[in-house]
């Protein structure tokens, strides 16, 4: 008796050990299937409109997106790291630190100095006014100048990340679609291109020429005993400000009103497929199993590409962003340093200016964001 | 420097005393005597005018408007002196008019930079 229940035990524990290895020999098969699956629907899927993209805007250094892919996917963050600093050393070495611009402001600062105390030396003070008045105009003329290659920086970086957006949708779409999300990437597609498109235009179109004319207000604000455009320069103020709030609010609220139903609408779709198929008498199963092995798989990859076409917006936002934010500083710094010693209406000028870099600074963290918040509602 | 103020000192005195005698004469030894410090100054100007320069270099703005500042410093000097020779000289209207002339001259030889930031200030907002 005790013989027959111990062999019955060994036969109970063999068949225990059999089941255990098949089930790991299934999930070893099923995870190389869907590896397959992603590694065959990434080849498929056409990167090279994005890769020319990246290279127009990056340079040769650009990395490779379908590269970017499969770093997200095998989450090597080592190779992206390296990539983050190459673009930060890139930078540095290049003309990113600006020392020479705000030198030559700041010589501009003891030139106006000097020459009003040499100017005090005649009897006449209309002769220090005329030759305070001119320094003041030419570094007036230089930090407008400045500021134009500011503007044009974050223009740039605007259209930049338009054609990007515009080139990655489409194929988070398709990717989307192939994973049975229809619904969802069509309403995602034409929400994500209308709402970025929009912004990035009132961007270009209304919110950088405000901070043209907020620089302009404040600088010849500057030049005057009392500011006479204080006025102007607050609504602009305002005005930019509540613009920024308002493209964040409406990009997130649509993205999120899209989340709320388009998904729940594909996943019934889905799960009504599904069911259907698996009804069919001997490959139902079998049906039912490849089809969910092909939406998960689509749905990895779109998340993926999603993930690398965020990295790409922060590759491309980086050198501008610094550059902006680095001259904000400076300015700031120089602003600092030069208010106990320094005319008051100097420092009105560089505060004017620095307050000017500052809004430009908002303008691109916001587009960031916005671009940033759409990839990652159209990639969920 | 020391001789140079004593030299002035000293044709002031001079003047002083040539004057109830022979004013034409005091006159003309003012004038001597301005000429002689303008010259005595002018080496030092030289220095100024040199670091301007370089400063102005350095900064990064065109030689134009260091030049527009130098025309401006030289008008404002140029027209004080004549104004103030008229003045000793008596004629107080005529150095007045003096004045004002340098003052509207500078404002023309400015008008480069005005036009400048004019310029500038279109270039920011698109067309």
């Amino acid at each position: 008796m005790n013989t027959g229940m111990a062999s019955m035990k060994l036969q109970k524990d063999r068949m225990k050990e059999k089941c255990a290895g098949s089930g790991e020999i299934w999930i070893e098969n099923g995870s190389k299937m869907c590896d397959e699956s992603v590694q065959k629907m990434g080849e498929t899927a056409d990167f090279r409109e994005l890769q020319s993209l990246l290279i127009s805007i990056l340079g040769s250094d650009a990395p490779d997106f379908s590269d970017l892919v499969s770093l997200v996917k095998s989450g090597n963050f080592e190779k992206l790291g390296e990539m983050a600093g190459k673009q930060i050393l890139q930078w540095v070495m290049g003309e990113g630190l600006q020392w020479q611009e705000m030198g030559g402001i700041l010589i501009l600062v003891i030139l106006l100095a000097f020459m009003k105390s040499m100017g005090e030396a005649f009897e006449n003070s209309s002769i220090s006014l005329f030759s305070g008045v001119v320094i003041h105009l030419l570094l007036i003329a230089r930090l407008i100048s400045l500021f134009q290659s500011f503007q044009s920086l974050t223009i740039d970086y605007l259209q930049n990340s338009l054609k990007f957006l515009n080139a990655l949708f489409p194929v988070l779409t398709v990717t989307a679609a192939a994973g049975g999300s229809g619904l969802t990437a069509a309403g995602f597609y034409l929400s994500s291109i209308s709402v970025s498109s929009l912004i990035q235009r009132a961007a270009i179109y209304f919110m950088i020429p405000f901070t043209g004319v907020f620089l302009v207000a404040s600088l010849l604000d500057s030049i005057m005993e009392e500011p006479v455009f204080k006025g102007v320069v607050e609504l602009i103020q305002k005005a930019v400000g509540f613009l920024l709030k308002s493209c964040m609010i409406s990009a997130t609220g649509l993205q999120v009103l899209q989340l709320m139903v388009l998904p729940k609408a594909d996943s019934l779709k889905k799960q009504a497929l599904l069911k259907t198929v698996s009804l069919i008498p001997g490959a139902g199963k079998a049906a039912d199993s490849a089809a969910t092995v092909l939406w998960g798989s689509s749905a990895l990859l779109k998340s993926c590409i999603g993930a690398a076409g965020m990295l790409c917006i922060l590759l491309i936002v980086f050198v501008p962003f610094f550059r902006l934010l680095w001259a904000s500083f400076l300015y700031h710094l120089l602003l600092a340093v030069l208010s106990p010693v320094s005319d008051k209406k100097i420092c009105r000028c560089l505060k004017a200016f620095a307050a000017g870099v500052e809004n430009l600074v908002k303008i691109m963290f916001m587009s960031a964001m916005v671009s940033l918040i759409l990839i990652a509602a159209a990639a969920w | 420097m020391i001789h140079i103020i004593l030299a002035g000192v000293a044709a002031a005195m001079l003047a002083l005393w040539v004057k109830p005698l022979k004013p034409e004469y005091a006159l003309f030894l003012s004038l001597a005597a301005i000429l002689l410090l303008m010259g005595a100054s002018l080496g030092r100007l030289q220095e100024i005018i040199e670091l301007v320069s370089r400063l102005m270099n350095r900064s990064g703005v065109e030689s134009v408007y260091y030049q527009i500042l130098l025309k401006i410093m030289g008008l404002a000097w140029i027209s004080q002196l004549a104004s103030d020779i008229c003045d000793e000289a008596g004629c107080r209207a005529i150095s007045q008019q003096i004045s004002i002339y340098g003052k509207l001259m500078i404002l023309a030889v400015s008008l480069p930079v005005i036009n400048s930031v004019i310029e500038t200030i279109e270039t920011i907002f698109p067309g």
